[in-house]
C-alpha cells in the first residue's frame, strides 16, 4: 500500500536550534496516526515541513506521493490543516472566513462547513476576533474538515476545546477514518492519542523515539496507583505481583507503579476492604525514560 | 469580495479606503480654496520665492519660469512636489509591508499558504490589489483636483493633470513595491516599512539637492524621484520614458522579493 506520508531521514535545523533530526516514518491510508511528544519536541516542525511552509535541511518528505514543494497547491488541496496556534482573520465572521477558504479549495459555497459548525454549536455570524479561544479553535477545526480532504494534518487539535467538544472532535476523526481518510495528529497528551490513534509515534528532542501500535503502547503504559484500605495491609502480598513496581505501604495507603494492565494489583487489593482507588497516568517524561532505558525492566 | 486573495486584500481595507477617499477630497478642496489668495498676490509671492536661497527653492521643486499665480504652478509646488506623492506612498508602503510580512507576523499567511495557494500567486494578487487601490486613490485625487480646479479657476489641463497624478501613483508604488519585496524576502513588517521609508527619503533628498550639491549631481538619475519630478508633467505633459522607468521598477521589486519568498521558510 502506497503510504500517504513518507518521511526519509527528514531533518530540519534552524539557525540556532534543532528542529527535527532524521525522521523515518510511513503513515498509511485510512490510518489515524498519533504524533506524541512534549512541547518543543519537533511536532510542529514536522507538520510545517509536510505543508511546505518550511523546507528540510536534508532528507525528504513525501505527502500523497509527492514532494510538498514540487507538488505545491495541487497536493495541499487534498490536505486539511489545523495549526497548533491557529491565526484566523479576526475581522471576518466565521462564515466569511470559511467561504473565503472554501473558494481557495474549490468549494463553491460553505460546503459541509454549516453542518460542521452546527455540530460544534458554533455561531458563524460573529467576527472571529469576538470569539472565545475555544470557539476560535472550533472555526479552525471546521475549516480543516470542510472540504473532506484525503489527509488531515492536525497540530494539537483539541487544545482549547471543552470536554464535550473534544468528544465531538473524536467522533469527527472516527468518521474521517471510516471514510478511508488519513489523519496525522499531534498531541502532548497520551490519553488523547490512546483514545483515537491506531498507531503512535513518540518524538523527543527532534527524534522519533518509537513508533508502535496502540496495543503495544498500552502494554507498556505506566500508571501511578494509590489504593486506600480500611486497615493496614501487608506489603509482601503486592510487591511480587507481575507488572507492579515501587510498592510502598504506609498503614492503609498503598502506592505503586504498574506497567501495562492494572488487573493483578486490583485483584490482589480486592482481598482487603478498599476505601478508594486513585489512578494517575504517567506523564510523558516517564514514558520516554522507559523507552530510553529500553524495555529491560518493563515486566 | 472573498472569492480571491485580491478581493480579500481589498475587502479588508475597505474602511481605511473610505477614509483615504473622503480625506483626499476634503484636503484638496481646502487646498484649492487657498489658490485665489496666491493668484491675487502672485507678484509678491514670486518676489519672496526668488529671494530664497537656491537650496530652499530646490526643496520646493521649483522649475524655471514657474509661477505660484497660475493653477498648474501652484499645484506643482504646493501639492505634487511632496504632499501628494507622500500621501500615496504612505498608503502603498503600509499595504506592501502588510501584504506578506504583516500577514506572516499575524500568522494568517500560514493559514492561506497551507491551503492550495502558491506563494507566487499570493504575492501577485497582493501586488495587484496594492496597485489597484493606490491607483484608485490617485484617481479620486485627480477628480478632486479637477473639481477644486474648476471651482477656484485654476485653468488646469486635464491631460497634464492626469500625467502628473499617474507619476505620483507610480512613485508611490515604487516604494510600496519595495516594502512588498523587502517584506516578502525577510518576513518582517517593521523592516519593510523602515527600508521603504529610508529609501523614499534618500530618493527625495538626492533629487532635490543634486542641483546644489555637486557630488550628488552624478547620482541624480539613480534616484527614482528624478523620474517622477524632473520632467514636471503638470507643466509639460507626460514624459513616457520616465513613467516607463518607474513602472519597470514597480514590477521588478516584487519579482525579486518573490524569488526570495519562494526559497525561504515561513516564520511561525
Amino acid at each position: 500500500m502506497e503510504p500517504v506520508i513518507r518521511l526519509e531521514g527528514l531533518t530540519k535545523y534552524y539557525r540556532k536550534n534543532l528542529g527535527v533530526d532524521g525522521l523515518d516514518l510511513e503513515v498509511y491510508p485510512g490510518e489515524v496516526f498519533g504524533y506524541l511528544g512534549p512541547n518543543g519536541a519537533g511536532k510542529t516542525t514536522t507538520i510545517r515541513l509536510l505543508l511546505d511552509l518550511i523546507r528540510p535541511t536534508s532528507g525528504r518528505a513525501l505527502v500523497l506521493g509527492q514532494d510538498p514543494r514540487s507538488g505545491g497547491p495541487a497536493v495541499r488541496r487534498q490536505i486539511g490543516y489545523l495549526a497548533g496556534d491557529p491565526a484566523l482573520y479576526r475581522k471576518m465572521t466565521g462564515r466569511q472566513l470559511l467561504v473565503h477558504l472554501g473558494h481557495r479549495r474549490g468549494l463553491d459555497g460553505p460546503g459541509s462547513a454549516e453542518a460542521l459548525a452546527d455540530r460544534f454549536e458554533l455561531d458563524l455570524d460573529r467576527p472571529i476576533g469576538d470569539l472565545s479561544r475555544g470557539n476560535r479553535q472550533k472555526v479552525a477545526v471546521v475549516q480543516a474538515f470542510m472540504h473532506s480532504p484525503r489527509l488531515l494534518v492536525l497540530d494539537e487539535p483539541t487544545s482549547g476545546l471543552d470536554p464535550l467538544m473534544q468528544r465531538e472532535f473524536y467522533r469527527l476523526v472516527a468518521e474521517a477514518k471510516a471514510e478511508g481518510r488519513t489523519v496525522f495528529l499531534s498531541s502532548h497528551v497520551l490519553g488523547e492519542v490512546e483514545r483515537i490513534a491506531d498507531r503512535v509515534g513518540i518524538v523527543r528532542e527532534g527524534r522519533l523515539v518509537v513508533v508502535e501500535g496502540l496495543e503495544a503502547l498500552k502494554a507498556k503504559a505506566l500508571r501511578r496507583l494509590e489504593i486506600h484500605f480500611a486497615g493496614p495491609v501487608p506489603a509482601g502480598e503486592f510487591a511480587a505481583l507481575p507488572g507492579v513496581q515501587d510498592v510502598v505501604v504506609e498503614d492503609g495507603l498503598l502506592t505503586a507503579t504498574t506497567v501495562g494492565s492494572i488487573d493483578a494489583l486490583v485483584k490482589a487489593a480486592a482481598r482487603h476492604e478498599v476505601v478508594n482507588v486513585v489512578s494517575h497516568e504517567a506523564d510523558l517524561e516517564d514514558l520516554f525514560l522507559r523507552y530510553y532505558e529500553g524495555a529491560g525492566d518493563a515486566a | 469580495m472573498l472569492r480571491s486573495v485580491f478581493g480579500a486584500a481589498i475587502w479588508s481595507r475597505r474602511r481605511a479606503l473610505a477614509w483615504w477617499v473622503g480625506g483626499s477630497f476634503v484636503y484638496l478642496l481646502f487646498l484649492g480654496s487657498a489658490f485665489p489668495t496666491f493668484s491675487d498676490n502672485a507678484a509678491r509671492f514670486q518676489e519672496v520665492f526668488e529671494s530664497y536661497p537656491e537650496a530652499l527653492r530646490a526643496m520646493f521643486n521649483m522649475v524655471e519660469g514657474i509661477s505660484l499665480g497660475t493653477g498648474p504652478g501652484f499645484l506643482h509646488m504646493e501639492l505634487f512636489s511632496l504632499v501628494l506623492p507622500l500621501l500615496l506612498m504612505i498608503f502603498a508602503v503600509g499595504f506592501g509591508a502588510r501584504a506578506v510580512a504583516g500577514e506572516e507576523e499575524e500568522g494568517t499567511l500560514d493559514l492561506m499558504l497551507a491551503g492550495p495557494l502558491s506563494r507566487r500567486r499570493w504575492l501577485g494578487e497582493q501586488f495587484a490589489a496594492m496597485a489597484t487601490l493606490t491607483s484608485l486613490i490617485g484617481l479620486v485625487n485627480y477628480l478632486a483636483i479637477l473639481v477644486a480646479g474648476a471651482a477656484f479657476g485654476m485653468g488646469l489641463d486635464p491631460g497634464y493633470l492626469a500625467a502628473a497624478t499617474l507619476g505620483a501613483v507610480l512613485i508611490a508604488l515604487v516604494f510600496g513595491s519595495l516594502a512588498l519585496g523587502v517584506g516578502a524576502a525577510t518576513g518582517r513588517r517593521g523592516m519593510a516599512i523602515a527600508a521603504a521609508s529610508a529609501a523614499a527619503l534618500a530618493a527625495y533628498l538626492v533629487f532635490s539637492l543634486a542641483d546644489i550639491v555637486t557630488w550628488l549631481g552624478t547620482f541624480q538619475k539613480a534616484s527614482p524621484w528624478y523620474y517622477y519630478a524632473a520632467a514636471a508633467p503638470l507643466l509639460n505633459g507626460i514624459e513616457w520614458a520616465h513613467a516607463g522607468v518607474l513602472a519597470a521598477v514597480v514590477v521588478a521589486l516584487p519579482v525579486l522579493g518573490g524569488m526570495a519568498l519562494e526559497r525561504r521558510d515561513l516564520a511561525v
